[in-house]
């Protein structure tokens, strides 16, 4: 993708032509270098979402003369950017939040060229069992689903029944020390939600089964107690990146260690045990860039692209070429061909996104969320990393539930799985096979949030959709259909 | 982003000098036509032909068309439902759901091979003074709640290939004079475009005294303070004063526009069974499902040659079919979907009541349109469905084939069908290959 650039401070070296001057040699100002490098950058976030604490970017610098600086400012820091024949290739860490960056490029005559681009680090929307989130200026707005308060609201409700249940978005302020707090991150799944604030602190509330929330003290006895509004773990500190499975919570702090919580009965706390935990347990893994999580299986990737799975491998999720009903309860590596630098899972499959832009999946394939041929050759279960051949160059990946969707290079939403509840935002009944058809007009996405059985996306123009199961208001929408689907994704309105 | 073929394919390029089809001197070559629906027009998908968007409408501005689709496809039940929003179906009703009448890639069967009829034509019941049956209302509904419906209808063809509609398994006799008047449903395309276009524009071609001496009237129903457009009568204003009219007469939903049942003083059984809701159906699900109708887009045109498309459209012109059949219409100014404003497309309808002779009318007046007064339905979209095995033309579905419902027309139409009848095999040809490539 070839950038617009700007010019960078031209006015230090400024001359001005034609200026009636004799005193220096016209053919010296004629033959001044006046041309700035131009800067192309392989691909544009342009705030869109991602969930790895690096990034890496690539792309040329080239100068009619010659490219004597490239410098990458980001977050208040400035490095020099090697590049070889024009090309370069630099990674950076990124804080929770948007993160804006800087390339500027000098040639020999001081010609410059600068161009910006920014990247958001954490999840902007959240979709649950049956509830949902956005994150909007730095608030938390909630809807949907509140049997167990896992909207944040501060109490329960029904959507039959209560006249306040929060069908449409309310938002929810937190006070921290009678601040208010501003966050960058959510992840809802199931009942349970958890959001990350700017300071590197994780809230947690609603359904507190098996120690989930994280909130219990270092005992012997897990608090399974639901909060109905969010609370401050206080056992995490400096979190830039936090998940959920359906049981169990997992947190990613600035060090690259991984905390987790919660059941704990397939090991998916991966912590040598199989006891739950309300209280962080930490993973024996090093310089971890991005975390996920399947229903009952964790997933890690580190710093040299290596991806690591725990938890269960009962349909093969763990991708060790077997499926069997060990509980993984420490770290093991999953075979792939290449560096991963993203990944997504579902209930039980699992989509890993390769640097060459290649899409890896396996673990359940049940509604061929994984994929599948005309002729039906895939299996139910696939034990190992399979490329997906209807994939290259994809942006990014999501999963949940038994439903997959990736962005390709076209920059349009590819689903495939299950769409019986019109959880693909496709006009159609059935599971697509493969990713094949985008949803129409979803275009400029910059964050998905597969639920359970529905979806929430975020658009460049900060628009909010859903779409797929509508259950206690889990759409957001005025007068919902209660148990119903809905295959066009809609727009959530915001009263702010 | 859905294909520009259709851009590509609706450019009709000049010098074609066709020779096949109407004689040469009779096409403009420098004819350049419009997208069928103007931005409202979409490459063609065969099994969702008439569910599909306007390709250029941002999500963003889709308002409430996602809902309006929910609602449109759903299946209605009797109140109390486990789902507010969709119930209060019946107690007198046709059918539970508008999918069941409004198919998306045909038009729902309405004169079935065994005699009896479906979901693709309703009956209103009426007299040539326009009065409706003392018992039954304006319409026959086919559903009770309580098990004994108003009747059913089964049909027959008559000696001269007209069909015969009989009442049956009715427990009331008809008034005197009362018979039964046969609507088909229509495949719904394009509905939002004939929503928009401003009253003036039809009054452009009204022609209540025929000034032009050309023996074609044309006539507004503006039996209410505005003028009809929608319906084989023209009765309904505004695709909400359609849709509500399909609720409450084929649905039996109540909504503010429509606030009572379809029952008549006579029959008790509305103030029985219990209501949905005061409306039954809200105000914001007429505005979804208005929303949902308005977006779907036309498909483009099919054109498999163009010098006889280009043929047939100037036959189409020369024998008079146009007169009517207006080709073009034009949107005004629309705030709610401002990409559907100042929109030129080709529906082929002036919207306006014209004389059809004796051999169509049906014998009941409706609401300020005469018995053989009928609104010119538009002709986009009907070579999609023509010999589908179900579709059928005309307002009774006599008409199996295009061909066949051009050789229905008489009254104001007469000298039109009579040309049509004097042109050769091949210019016939050209004619009908225009009307199925609009």
């Amino acid at each position: 993708m070839k950038l617009q650039h700007s010019f960078l401070s031209v006015c230090i070296l400024t001359f001005i032509a034609g200026c009636d001057s004799n005193d220096s040699p016209a053919s010296e100002e004629v033959n001044k270098d006046t041309t700035e490098p131009e800067i192309t950058l392989s691909t544009l976030a342009a705030n869109r979402s991602i969930y790895s604490s690096t990034y890496s970017i690539n792309g040329t610098v080239i100068d009619n003369q010659e490219v004597t600086s490239l410098q990458l400012k980001v977050n208040d820091l400035t490095k020099n950017v090697t590049f070889n024949g024009g090309d370069f290739d630099v990674s950076f860490v990124l804080t929770p939040g948007l993160n804006n960056y800087e390339l500027i490029a000098l040639d020999a005559a001081g010609n410059g060229a600068s161009m910006t681009d920014s990247i958001y680090f954490g999840q902007q929307v959240a979709a649950g069992g049956a509830h949902s989130g956005a994150i909007i200026d730095g608030q938390i707005w909630t809807w949907g689903r509140n049997n167990l308060g896992q909207t944040g609201v501060g109490f329960t409700s029904k959507l039959n029944t209560d006249e306040n249940h929060p069908t449409t978005p309310q938002k929810i302020e937190v006070l921290d020390n009678e601040e208010l707090v501003t966050f960058t991150s959510l992840a809802f799944n199931q009942n349970a939600s958890i959001a990350l604030d700017n300071e590197g602190d994780v809230w947690a509330w609603g359904d507190g089964d098996g120690g989930q929330l994280g909130l219990g003290d270092q005992d012997s006895v897990v608090l399974d107690v639901d909060y109905y509004t969010p609370q401050k773990i206080n056992a995490l500190k400096d979190i830039v990146s936090i998940t959920r499975g359906y049981d169990h919570t997992v947190a990613l702090d600035k060090n690259g260690q991984v905390f987790t919580f919660g059941e704990n009965d397939k090991g998916q706390l991966g912590n040598s045990s199989n006891e739950d935990a309300d209280y962080p347990q930490l993973v024996t893994l090093t310089n971890i860039v991005l975390i996920t999580a399947a229903s009952d299986s964790t997933y890690a990737i580190d710093s040299d692209g290596i991806l690591w799975g725990w938890g269960e491998n009962d349909n093969g999720q763990l991708g060790q070429g077997s499926d069997d009903t060990n509980d993984y309860n420490t770290p093991v590596q999953i075979p792939l061909l290449e560096k991963v630098i993203s990944v997504a899972a579902g209930k039980a499959h699992v989509l890993a996104l390769g640097e060459s832009g290649k899409v890896y999946g396996w673990g359940l394939n049940a509604s061929n969320q994984i994929g599948n041929t005309v002729e039906d050759t895939w299996p139910d279960e696939i034990y190992e990393a399979v490329e997906l051949p209807w994939i290259t160059q994809a942006k990014a990946v999501w999963a949940n539930g038994n439903q997959s969707f990736v962005e390709k290079s076209d920059q349009l939403i590819y689903p495939w799985g299950f769409n019986g509840t019109g959880t693909l935002g496709l006009e159609s009944d059935q599971d697509p096979i493969s990713p094949t058809v985008a949803i129409a007009e979803l275009n400029n996405v910059q964050d998905i949030a597969p639920g359970a059985l529905h979806t929430i996306a975020l658009r460049k123009d900060r628009s909010i959709f859903s779409w797929g199961w509508s259950f206690e208001g889990s759409l957001g929408i005025k007068e919902p259909i209660n148990i119903w689907g809905y295959t066009v994704p809609q727009k959530v309105e915001f009263n702010q | 982003m859905k294909s520009k073929l259709y851009l590509l394919l609706n450019i009709l390029l000049v010098g074609c000098g066709g020779s096949d089809g109407a004689s040469d001197s009779v096409v403009d070559n420098t004819l350049v036509l419009g997208a069928t629906g103007g931005v409202a027009t979409v490459e063609y998908q065969e099994n969702n032909g008439f569910l599909q968007f306007i390709p250029d409408l941002d999500i963003q501005e889709y308002n409430g068309a996602s809902q309006g689709r929910e609602l449109f496809i759903a299946t209605w039940g009797p109140a109390p439902g486990a789902r507010d929003l969709l119930d209060g179906y019946g107690p007198l009703a046709i059918t539970d759901s508008c999918a069941n009448c409004h198919e998306s890639s045909s038009r729902a069967e309405s004169l079935k091979s065994d005699g009896s009829t479906g979901n693709g034509i309703l009956f209103r019941l009426r007299d040539i003074e326009g009065n409706v049956d003392s018992m039954l209302g304006a319409q026959l509904q086919t559903y009770s709640a309580d098990g004994v419906p108003e009747g059913s209808v089964s049909w027959s063809e008559g000696s001269s290939n007209e069909i015969l509609f009989h009442l049956n398994d009715n427990v009331n006799a008809l008034d005197e004079g009362i018979v039964l008047a046969p609507r088909l449903s229509p495949q719904l395309i394009g509905m939002g475009l004939l929503d928009l276009v401003p009253e003036s524009v039809i009054l452009e071609y009204q022609d209540v005294n025929d000034t032009d001496m050309n023996g074609i009237f044309g006539r507004a129903n503006q039996q209410q303070q505005c003028i009809g457009r929608f319906g084989w009568k023209a009765i309904h204003c505004s695709l909400d004063g359609q849709i509500v009219g399909a609720l409450q007469q084929d649905m039996g939903l109540t909504s503010t526009l429509n606030p009572a049942e379809p029952c008549s003083d006579n029959q008790g059984i509305c103030n029985i069974y219990p209501s949905g809701g005061d409306p039954e159906v809200s105000d914001k699900s007429v505005q979804d499902i208005n929303d949902f109708l308005t977006i779907l887009a036309v498909p483009e045109r099919r054109i498999n040659k163009q010098e006889t498309f280009l043929a047939g459209r100037a036959l189409f012109n020369s024998t008079g079919c146009n007169a009517c059949h207006r080709e073009t219409l034009s949107t005004g100014e629309v705030e709610r979907f401002p990409i559907l404003s100042n929109q030129t497309f080709y529906p082929y309808t002036d919207l306006l009541l014209h004389n059809m002779g004796p051999e169509l009318s049906d014998g009941a007046k409706e609401s300020g349109a005469e018995a053989d007064e009928w609104r010119t339905p538009p002709l986009w979209g009907l070579g999609l469905i023509e010999g589908d095995g179900k579709s059928r033309f005309l307002h009774d579905g006599r008409a199996l084939t295009i061909e066949q419902a051009i050789l229905w027309h008489g009254g104001e139409s007469e000298s039109a069908k009579e040309t049509y009848s004097q042109l050769t095999n091949d210019e016939k040809d050209a004619l009908l290959a225009f009307l199925r490539a609009i």
